[in-house]
Formats: structure tokens, sequence, C-alpha cells
């Protein structure tokens, strides 16, 4: 590195509670400035951290850049169905669905889709409107992810309503079991505790009132409720280990063998085969046993007036019979919901935490936008301030990933959510309902993880690495501002005795986890 | 602390010294129960006899016509004013545990909600056999150890070893049956999940035990492990040593990348990455990772190797003497709606061998008081079955192997006063692990659980 090197100017940020923020003088004065702010504009506003979308914008001002990131139109594609078809001879053809190539599908999304914010934003709702892909199948989630990327750009209001009603998050918060008799408390609480006003504005009373007017909610199957039905005439069926005949011993009984038909391939299908491991589930006597089924349409959220409360109630100050419809509705015209979800949008998009003052000011204001997410959303990337803030807070592991996915050029099918788990952002799979705490993304678990992400690239699986100018490489990684003792690490790589292509691979694996890269 | 004198039993300064570290193997034991005076063994049947086990204060507990006293330590009080503290398990001849400050805690989930009635079996209850006319343990099978309760006949090597055993345990008889409900109630120490909090237990646990000196106070060796959830100590969650290798390979690729990151030195907030690193990186120098390389050709063909594989990188830690203090290690697959006998007791084989498998470790290397582990399991199953399994169920009963007061626990739950055909809760989850966290790991119980927990007596 032979360029002129300016000095790190510190500055601690004042609203900033636990990172210390330095404002960067550039490094390379040689670069091009306006491709540092379409750096740092893609960096924030989109996950795919892509060198193209940063040259396309390079030549905008951030006004025109912010827009027409807004105007992309919308990625309308779904969520496949992702069922497996298999045909165990002589009966009925069999489908079960494939779980977590849902995830997968979004994950190619978030780095690949035509409307990079679409697919922040999306991300942006699942960090806090939270459930688990253990909760009711993955055809809610599929039905989530679809509803997120719908309205990620849309109304904030629509998108609460079709989540609340979401069967994932229904059975993740138990509300498929809440009636007017017993309500249970869990979806109620959440609701205003993580998904709108947060604590301390609320009661327990009105925590209670939001249960009863919130019970009656339930999942169902769409067209023969509670038994085994078939989809488009077919059977599904659960597959299980086949199992060799087992003699009568010991005053057990003899237990026949379960004929294995299918075996389950590398790449998650079926093929044919007397010797393989799946068969269909079995009863007691032997006969293929139907199990639960369901696809795309079949799985809904139903209210059951039955189940439900019909008296008036206390909510916020307000007494009527509450529904779902009228409770989202209620927290969605609260100042204290549009501070909380400006503030964590401000958080997200810029890494500034507001003061509570200024959340109370922007939540009005976004108020006055109807709960809209785009003039928010525009109101923050072109606010002065961001140009001042670089690397304001870490990357999470999805984050990273996405960005290491792009920067080293890997393709659409190698998108990996066991490397996204193994980044500690297994997608549906947030440890609690409180999301993914932010502060430990930067803790020794995680720098591990992105250690291991990063030294487990070779050429073989990303084939930019063959790149050995470390300029490139940092444009690649969308880094056009770095600080010197990055560069410096960089540079050690030169003292190596490794081989020149080993010289190459470090380069980039330092990189890959240079700071600067960790943070958005 | 409620009992000062159980997390000090080295008071006794023989057994604390390193110099003359009491060493009892499976075989000492075994032979420590045959050989030991009426008054050893005594205690040890007479502890297995305790149901209730935390009955200490009751008059009527056969335990306390006993001269040892009952599942804690009893005071004999000379005619001097000198106290001295006799543990039951030292004249048992039977492990007491070492020194509080290397305590080790590993805590083994058993995910999907165990048996506990093929786990450990009422085996004189009529009701558990008219229940499961096709699935209950025939008598003749059950692994006896005390007048009512034996374990499963797989688990044959805890048989042999130092065991306790608590009845009753669940999270109050309003839970859910939702596995992921009840794993986040185990997991956060939250019986009730009533308090709100939402920090992993053990978390709690090792940001109490952090130590400067510690560059690892908690691993996870089933990959991330929401048991430490927001631990601020540090925490390591990995699924195999060839995510060390990066920290503990001397091969220059390897080196040189570790070097390079730690040249970051001013770049944003590369204090805390820097200190994540070091505190990784510095954990190459002792850990002997770098050879360990797990090979299921050692053990007999057709052992399960789920646990023993993450039990055994347990091993590298601990020898490591890294101040690593918890281990939390998983086993999948007890969901047993159905094929349940054949799967159950595969799993009951896989359990048993790799706990007796790691603890024979822990004797070769010395550190057999040190180590305690401790099952948990979400729920118990239905009392009933249904077809060739079980339906989800409620209370449970978990083993707890190590230098442990042997026998049974908690209270057993009834077979007939059912909560919607479940076991009902005698002793709250959170009882469970407060008395893992203060008696065996020296935290005080009020520091990571939320009210006031009643503590047992297993340890």
């Amino acid at each position: 590195m032979t360029q002129a090197r300016t000095p790190w100017i510190v500055k601690l940020h004042g609203c900033h509670i636990f990172w210390v923020v330095f404002l960067y003088t550039i490094y390379m004065a040689d670069r091009n400035p306006e491709l540092r702010s379409a750096a740092q504009l893609v960096r924030r506003a989109t996950l795919s951290n892509s060198q193209a979308l940063v040259k396309s914008l390079a030549s905008l001002s951030r006004a025109q850049a912010v827009d027409s990131l807004l105007a992309r139109p919308l990625d309308t594609a779904k969520v496949p169905p992702f069922l497996l078809e298999l045909k165990p001879k002589d009966i009925v053809t069999y489908k079960r669905t494939n779980k977590g190539k849902e995830l997968q599908w979004w994950a190619q999304k978030a780095i690949f889709s035509t409307n990079p914010l679409q697919e922040r934003m999306a991300f942006f709702f699942h960090t806090f409107l939270t459930s688990h892909q253990s909760s009711g199948g993955n055809i809610g989630v599929g039905n989530q992810i679809d509803l997120f990327r719908a309205n990620s750009l849309g109304n904030f209001r629509t998108l609460l309503k079709g989540f609340l009603k979401n069967t994932t998050l229904i059975v993740y918060l138990n509300a498929n079991t809440s009636t007017a008799k017993n309500p249970n408390e869990n979806l109620a609480r959440e609701l205003m505790e993580l998904f709108s006003l947060g604590v301390g504005n609320y009661s327990e009373a009105d925590v209670r009132s939001a249960a009863l007017g919130l019970s009656g909610w339930k999942t169902a199957y769409a067209d023969k409720k509670g038994s085994n039905v078939t989809v488009d005439g077919t059977v599904i069926f659960q597959y299980r280990k086949a199992k060799a005949a087992q003699p009568a011993k010991d005053g057990k009984e003899a237990q026949k063998a379960e004929v294995a038909t299918h075996r389950k391939e590398d790449d998650g299908t079926f093929v044919k085969d007397p010797k393989g491991i799946y068969v269909a589930d079995l009863d007691g006597e032997g006969n293929h046993k139907p199990k639960i089924v369901f696809d795309q349409q079949t799985l809904i959220s139903e209210y059951d007036p039955a189940r439900g409360h019909q008296e008036a109630e206390t909510f916020l100050g307000e007494s009527k019979v509450w529904t779902l419809d009228s409770i989202a509705d209620r927290v969605c015209d609260h100042p204290a919901t549009h501070a909380r979800i400006t503030s964590l949008l401000w958080y997200h998009l810029a890494g500034v935490r507001l003061s509570k003052e200024k959340a109370k000011t922007e939540g009005s204001w976004w108020a006055s936008q109807d709960l809209e997410m785009k003039p928010l959303i525009k109101r923050i990337l072109n606010d002065p301030s961001l140009n001042e803030t670089y690397y304001s807070r870490p990357r999470s592991g999805f984050e990273y990933y996405c960005a290491a996915f792009s920067a080293i050029g890997r393709k659409q099918e190698q998108v990996s959510t066991s490397d996204i788990k193994k980044l500690g952002q297994g997608l549906y799979e947030p440890p609690n309902v409180a999301g993914w705490p932010d502060d430990r993304w930067l803790l020794a678990e995680s720098m591990l993880q992105r250690s291991n992400f990063a030294f487990g690239i070779n050429k073989t699986n990303s084939t930019v690495l063959t790149t050995p100018e470390t300029e490139d490489i940092l444009d690649r990684c969308g880094l056009y501002e770095i600080g010197q003792t990055s560069l410096a690490a960089i540079a050690d790589v030169e003292k190596s005795t490794l081989s020149d292509e080993e010289k190459t691979f470090l380069r980039w694996r330092v990189i890959l986890n240079s700071p600067e890269f960790h943070l958005l | 602390m409620s009992d000062p004198q159980i997390n000090e039993p080295t008071s006794n300064a023989d057994a604390a010294s390193p110099s003359v570290k009491l060493s009892v193997t499976r075989r000492r034991f075994l032979l420590g129960l045959l050989t030991s005076g009426a008054v050893g063994a005594g205690a040890f049947l007479a502890l297995s006899q305790n149901k209730s086990g935390i009955s200490s204060d009751s008059a009527t507990s056969p335990a306390s016509t006993l001269p040892v006293g009952t599942s804690s330590q009893q005071r004999i009080t000379s005619p001097s004013t000198t106290v001295k503290e006799i543990d039951p398990r030292e004249q048992a001849g039977l492990l007491v545990p070492g020194d509080p400050k290397n305590r080790v805690l590993v805590v083994v989930t058993l995910q999907g909600g165990n048996d506990c009635l093929s786990t450990v079996i009422p085996r004189n209850d009529g009701a558990y056999y008219d229940a499961r006319p096709k699935l209950a343990i025939p008598e003749a099978d059950v692994l006896p150890y005390s007048d009512d309760f034996g374990l499963s006949p797989h688990l044959e090597r805890i048989h042999g070893r130092q065991f306790a055993v608590v009845h009753g345990v669940g999270h109050g008889n309003d839970g859910t049956q939702s596995h992921f409900d009840m794993e986040k109630r185990c997991e956060r120490g939250d019986a009730a999940g009533a308090t709100g909090t939402r920090t992993g237990f053990l978390a709690r646990v090792v940001d109490q035990l952090d130590d400067a000196n510690s560059p690892l106070v908690g691993v996870s060796v089933a990959g991330h492990s929401p048991w430490f959830n927001g631990a601020n100590a540090s925490v390591l969650g990995f699924q195999n040593f060839n995510e060390l290798n990066i920290v503990t390979s001397d091969a220059a690729r390897f080196a040189d990348y570790r070097g390079a990151l730690l040249q970051n030195q001013g770049g944003p907030m590369t204090t805390q990455m820097l200190t994540s690193w070091k505190k990784t990186f510095s954990l190459s120098s002792s850990l002997p990772g770098k050879e360990y390389k797990f090979d299921p050709k050692v053990h007999p063909e057709g052992t399960p190797t789920q646990l023993l594989q993450q039990l055994s990188m347990a091993t590298e830690f601990i020898k490591a003497d890294n101040g690593t203090r918890v281990i939390h290690a998983r086993i999948g697959g007890f969901d047993t709606h159905t094929n349940h006998a054949n799967r159950h007791a595969q799993l009951m084989k896989g359990v048993d061998y790799a706990i007796d498998h790691f603890l024979t470790q822990m004797e070769e290397i010395g550190r057999e008081q040190d180590v305690c582990v401790a099952m948990t399991s979400e729920f118990g199953r239905r009392v009933a079955e249904n077809g060739s399994g079980f339906d989800h169920g409620a209370g449970s009963t978990l083993c707890v192997v190590g230098p442990v007061h042997p026998g049974d626990h908690g209270e057993p739950a009834s077979l007939t006063d059912l909560a919607n055909g479940n076991l009902r809760t005698n002793v709250l989850y959170s009882s469970y692990l407060a008395t893992l966290a203060e008696k065996w790991c020296g935290v005080e119980a009020g520091a990571v659980m939320e009210g006031e927990p009643e503590l047992l007596d297993f340890v």
C-alpha cells in the first residue's frame, strides 16, 4: 500500500449507547467519492452488497439513488410449495413438504432479488415480528415470507394485521389454544411488548383485554378440517426408516418388517430403491397410514366466534368489543408504536439509536404518513447525518452471510441455510420471541463463526478468489472507506511464507474479517 | 446459600488436597458398596429408599433414623466446641464433590420429551402396568436401585455408577404440550414461563462464574445453544472440532490467519472484536484439540455416536483445563410418538454408553469429583400408551450422575392422580436448575433465578 493514509478521526457519537463510532476520513483519495457514498447506501439499504448496484448508483445524488431504489417494481414471486413427490409402487402418489426449502428460497431472494430494498425491509420485519419454523409447519413460514416481502415497502398496519393472522405466529404464540374461557396471554403480550408499543406503554389489564379480544383464532385445514385429507387426489404420508423384522423375544411381540421402497438422495429427492431407508409410515396392522396432510392452500387461520370473546372490554383506555383487527388498529394508532417502529428502523438502516425525544418526533412524522414504509425509509436514507456515520452497527449473522456471499461471487444455488445457521442467525430460528439480540454479533462465538466462514471459502466454492489485487477485493466487498490498521493487516499478508495462491486466499479472508466488513 | 456446608464439602483438607485427591472409580464405587461398613451401605440404601429425598426436616423419614442423616450432610457435634462435618458419601466410599472452583456442570438435554417412565420405572406400581399394557418395561428387566424404582435395562452402566434421581419435575400444571414452549422454559430456567426473562439459564450461570483468567467459561458441544443466550461471559457453541481448526492448528495458513486477524488494532468497534478473537485464539496453546479426532471405531460396533461425540469433545475441554465450567450437550430423537420401544431403547443405550465413557475419561484424568452430568428434557410423555408410542406429557423424572447424593429425590408423581393424562409437577424445574447452580456450581440461586426456588438435596 503506497497511498497516503490519513489518520483516524475518533469521535464518540452522542446518541449511541453501545458503540464507539469512528468517523472515517477517506482512504485512497484517488478513489471515487461517489462510489463510496453509493457503497454506503447499498450496504445499508440492501443485503446483497452488490458491486454492480454500487456502480449503477454512483452517478446519482443520494436523493436520486434512494428514489431509484424505492421506485423499483416489487419482486412479486411467491414461495413455491416445495413438495416432494414420491410414488411407492402399487399404492398412490405421496407428497411431502420439503422442509427448509422455503428458507433457502428466501435467502436466495435476499441476495439475488431484483428489488434489494424490498428484501432488506422484509428481513427487517423478520427481526422483530418473530416466529419459529418449528411452530405449525413450514407452510405458515412460507406464507409469512410472502406477507413480509409483499408488504415490506407498503403499509405497516396492513402488514401487522396479516402477521397476526399468520398460522405460524398463531401456533408460535399459542393463539390457537386461546379461548374466551381460557385466554392465553402470550400473543397479546408480545404484540404490545415486541411487535408494537414496547414495554411501559400498556398495563397488565390491557394484556388481559387484548388476550380476550384475540381469542377464537385458530389454524385449520381448509378443505377437510381435522381429518386425514387428500390433496389433488393424493395422500401424503410421513416417511420413516425401514426396519427389519424382529422375532418375538423376552416376552416382546414379534414385529413385522417395514419394507423400504424409497431412498433419500443427497439432494433431498427420493428414489425408488428396495434396499432404501425411507418408507411410508405403517399402522399397527402393517397398512399404510395417512398422516397430516396439507399444502400451501390448505393450512389457514380462521376465527371461530364460539371460541372468541364477545363482550366489551377496556383496552388502552377504550371500551368496546374488540377484534383482532380493531386491536391491531388501536396499537397502530398509538404514538408509542410510531416511536418504537421508527426507532427500530433507524437503528436497522442507519445504526443510529434515537433519543426518546427524537423517536417521538420521528414517530409523529411517520404517523402523518399513515404508517407507509416508503416515506420513512426515504427520510432515513436521505438524512444528512448518514453521510457522517460510517460503520455504526455490527452486521448480524444473516447480513454478514449475504454480504460475504455476494462479495465472493457464489451462485444462487450455493445459498446454504446451514451456513446461515452456522453464522448464528438461522432464518425463522430466533433464539427467542424477542429476536436476535443486537449485542451478540461481535462476541467470541460470532467471531469464531465468521472466522470459520471466511476460512471455508476456497477457489472451488468461490470462483472470484483468484482475484489477487487488494483494491479489487475491497471493491467487491464494498469497502470504499477503510482504516489504516485494517490496511496494515492486509498488507502484512505479503510477509507470509505461504504460496501466492494461499496468500490471495488469506488476503480475502482477512478482508472478510476486517472490522469494516463486520459492520454496516 | 441456604446450606453452605454442601458447597464446601472439601472443608476436609485431605479431600481437597490435590495430592491426596480421592479417586473413586466406578469399580471402586461398587466395591465401596459391597465392602463399606454397615453405616455407609446403610446410608446408601436408605438414600435409595427415601422417596421424598428432600425430607431432611421430616421426622418420619426413614433416613432420619440412620446414623448419618439424609441426603444432606449431618453435623456430629462432639462434646468440645469443634464441629466436624461428615459427608455420608465419604463414609460410604462414594465420590464427594471436588473443590467448587474446579467443578464442571455438564447439562445433557434429551430433546423431544423423554419418556421418564421408561427411564426410571416405578416397578411396583400396578398403575404403571395398567396404563401401558404393551409398552411397560417388565419388572424383571428393570435395574432396581431402590425399593420402588429401577432404571431402564439399557442404562446398565449408569446403574453401576453414583447417580441421583429427581422425581416429579415439571413446569407446573399449566404448561402447554408444545416442545418449543417447554424447551424455552427449560432453557431460561423459567419453570412457569412467567418471569419474562429472555436470557438462558446457563448464560446467567456462566456470567456469575466469569473469570478474567478463563478464556472460555461456557461451551456448547451441540452447536449454538439457547441455554447460553445472552451470556456476557465467553461462550462458544460448535458441533465439531473442525470448527476449532482455525484456533488450534499450527499449519501456516491457520497461524498466519490468526496473526492477521489480531493485527486489527484500531478500527471501529475493534476493541470488542479483538477481545473476542484474543479470547478464542488464546485457547490455541492449551486446547489439545489439534490432535483430537473422534473415531467411532474405537467404540463397540453399532454404538450410537450423537451424544458420545459431543461428550468426547467436552472431555477435551476439561482436559485442556481452560477454566470451562459449564458444558451443554444435546441428543435428539426422544419424541417417540411411534415405535417407542425400539427407539427409546436405542436412545437409552446411547445415553448410557456416552455418559459412562465420558465419566471413565474423567476418572482417567482424576477429575471424577469435579464433573456432574445433569439431564434435562422439555417434558415427559403421556402416562398411557397410544398405539406404538406416547403423546406429549408434562411432568418428568431426571437423572444426575456424578458425586451426587445417590437415590431418589423430589417427590414421585402419582400415576393415578393425573392432569389431563399427564404426570403432575411436584418439583418445579427451576428448583432442579437452581440446585445445580447453587450447590454444584457455587452460584447463589438468587443471582441466576427469579423468585426463591426451593433447593433440593441431590447434590
